[in-house]
């Protein structure tokens, strides 16, 4: 079984609840796909080892072969080069998607196919959790082919149930980590701020067309927001499973010391 | 001049901080810019309920498969699938099958997202609200800036507020950009310190300075000192600690006067 846990909003607690139903499985795998800001090895502990880097293509431009042609910034389909009659091509390599058409174009080979490397996958275990995750390396804005290498490697290496801790937001990257999901678990808080991401993060779990459950943290700080929950979670027919308020937890959290969270 | 609110980590308190900033600066001389456009939540803290106005945003483009000849490894983002066919939230409009294609595929705009304008008083509010599941909320972001620019034009005002989204990739980076001065909210927590130092290398790659406060210091008070050293030493100037407060949390707008009063908001208007 493969369970997303994911919430819209930053903050609600989507690792917390991602390790502590994690726990509870025993020998279990544990994809942490936030990858801008991976978290899951810091709160438990976990010792991480580098087991492979993510690269991207891009094209280097041998001098002394270029014509100066232009070509290859014809075939480029997003600008990352650009020809100025009668100069080498420049080089943008932060609109570059590694297709190598600009390769293929030049009639003098003068562009060779360089790795670059953009993140790196990482393995650690803690009791029977084996944990992965991915980490950009800074200044890298495209961040969704690390995501995707860590899911295939990880998806690749698991034994028993897979737990993947998405990226806040709604965005491609929380989109790739939910794809090969069999359930999600929408984590939210009763806040006003939880309440409008919680809606939005429903509406893509149900574009993408999972069955889900609704994981509310910190219930017991608002009313007004617990009823608004609780009628999302109705109206959607999803299960809503309720994590007490606890100030020790915050705390502990804040020094380090992460204990499983109470579900209920 | 253009600040951004930044921490990496979501839920570290970007938001009320960016409200509680906006009260003490010039209120005739700033637009803001809700930059986390996945969850945009300024306005909210704000309480504000209304946009004025509401567009739709057909700026994102994405690939269409019309049939012919394909080949789905050409895709440098997984989104062409065995059949051909384009996965829409996968997508990101690189047009690379186009060009391999030209038969097969073309390009076709899209709603990406809806832009929104608030006013705070009068203070121009933009931001938008992604579409669930789309890319491109990087070009997003600039198109905000684009429009926030055209506003402080039209009405003179030169400062520039930003709120970042959480991480620090494609989005963040679209908010880092050009900025003349970032604020660094560190959440007080072994994850909030992890991810807001990645932060700061961002900012360094981009030569952005940054003042940076702690957030929810007291719950572990002992190593506050650390921080502050730990980012001073980084090139940062520490501007204040706020303690944790989980009433703020469900408070709408957002009690700014209990976030303001624990920040040196001096130190800010000394940059502008």
């Amino acid at each position: 079984m493969i369970l997303t846990v994911t919430g819209g909003k930053g903050g609600t607690g989507k690792t917390s609840v991602a390790l502590s139903i994690a726990q509870r499985m025993g020998q279990a795998t544990y994809v942490d796909a936030d990858v801008e800001a991976p978290n899951a090895a810091i709160l438990l502990g976990a010792e991480m080892t580098a087991i492979g880097d993510v690269t991207k293509k891009i094209p280097r431009i041998n001098e002394e072969k270029c014509i100066k042609c232009g070509l290859c910034a014809q075939a480029c389909p997003v600008a990352a080069l650009v020809h100025i009659p009668g100069k080498i091509p420049l080089f943008f390599e932060e609109n570059c998607v590694g297709c190598m058409l600009c390769k293929d174009a030049c009639p003098v080979g003068a562009i060779e196919e360089v790795e670059e490397q953009i993140g790196t996958i990482r393995q650690g275990h803690t009791g029977e959790i084996t944990i992965y995750d991915g980490v950009a390396l800074p200044g890298v804005e495209e961040t969704a082919p690390i995501v995707s290498k860590l899911l295939e490697i990880a998806l690749n290496k698991a034994k028993g149930d897979v737990i993947i801790d998405t990226a806040a937001g709604i965005h491609c990257n929380v989109v790739r980590a939910i794809l090969p999901a069999d359930r999600v678990a929408i984590v939210t808080e009763p806040t006003p701020y939880g309440v409008h991401d919680l809606e939005k993060i429903v509406k893509l779990v149900e574009r993408l067309k999972k069955p889900a459950e609704i994981y509310a943290n910190k219930w017991g700080i608002s009313q007004h927001y617990e009823q608004r929950i609780t009628e999302i979670a109705e109206k959607h027919g999803y299960a809503l499973k309720k994590i007490p308020y606890s100030p020790d937890f915050a705390r502990a959290y804040a020094q380090g010391r992460f204990a499983p969270l109470v579900i209920q | 001049m253009i600040i951004t609110v930044v921490s990496g980590k979501g839920g570290a308190g970007k938001t009320s901080i960016t409200a509680a900033v906006a009260h003490a600066m010039p209120k005739d001389r700033i637009v803001l810019i809700d930059a986390d456009v996945d969850t945009p939540n300024l306005a909210l803290a704000l309480g504000l309920e209304r946009p004025v106005t509401k567009e739709d945003w057909r700026g994102l483009v994405v690939a269409e498969y019309v049939g012919g000849n394909t080949d789905p490894k050409i895709c440098p983002f997984g989104a062409i699938g065995t059949d051909g066919n384009v996965n829409e939230l996968l997508c990101e409009g690189c047009g690379v099958c186009v060009k391999k294609f030209p038969k097969s595929y073309r390009l076709k705009n899209v709603k990406g997202a809806e832009i929104l304008e608030y006013r705070w008083d009068n203070v121009p509010l933009m931001t938008a609200e992604l579409e669930p599941g789309r890319s491109g909320s990087g070009k997003i972001v600039a198109e905000l800036r684009d429009l926030a620019d055209r506003r402080g034009k039209e009405e003179k005002r030169d400062i520039q507020l930003i709120d970042a989204a959480a991480g620090r990739g494609c989005p963040v980076i679209a908010s880092i950009r050009g900025a003349d001065l970032a604020i660094l909210v560190v959440d007080n927590t072994p994850t909030g310190i992890s991810d807001a130092e990645a932060v700061v290398s961002v900012l360094k790659h981009f030569n952005v300075p940054f003042l940076f406060l702690i957030n929810r210091y007291d719950l572990a008070e002992e190593r506050v000192e650390d921080i502050v050293n730990t980012f001073t030493e980084r090139g940062g100037t520490y501007i204040g600690r706020i303690p944790y407060d989980p009433d703020i949390l469900r408070t709408y707008p957002v009690p700014v006067e209990r976030i303001l009063k624990h920040i040196n908001a001096e130190e800010i208007l000394k940059r502008i």
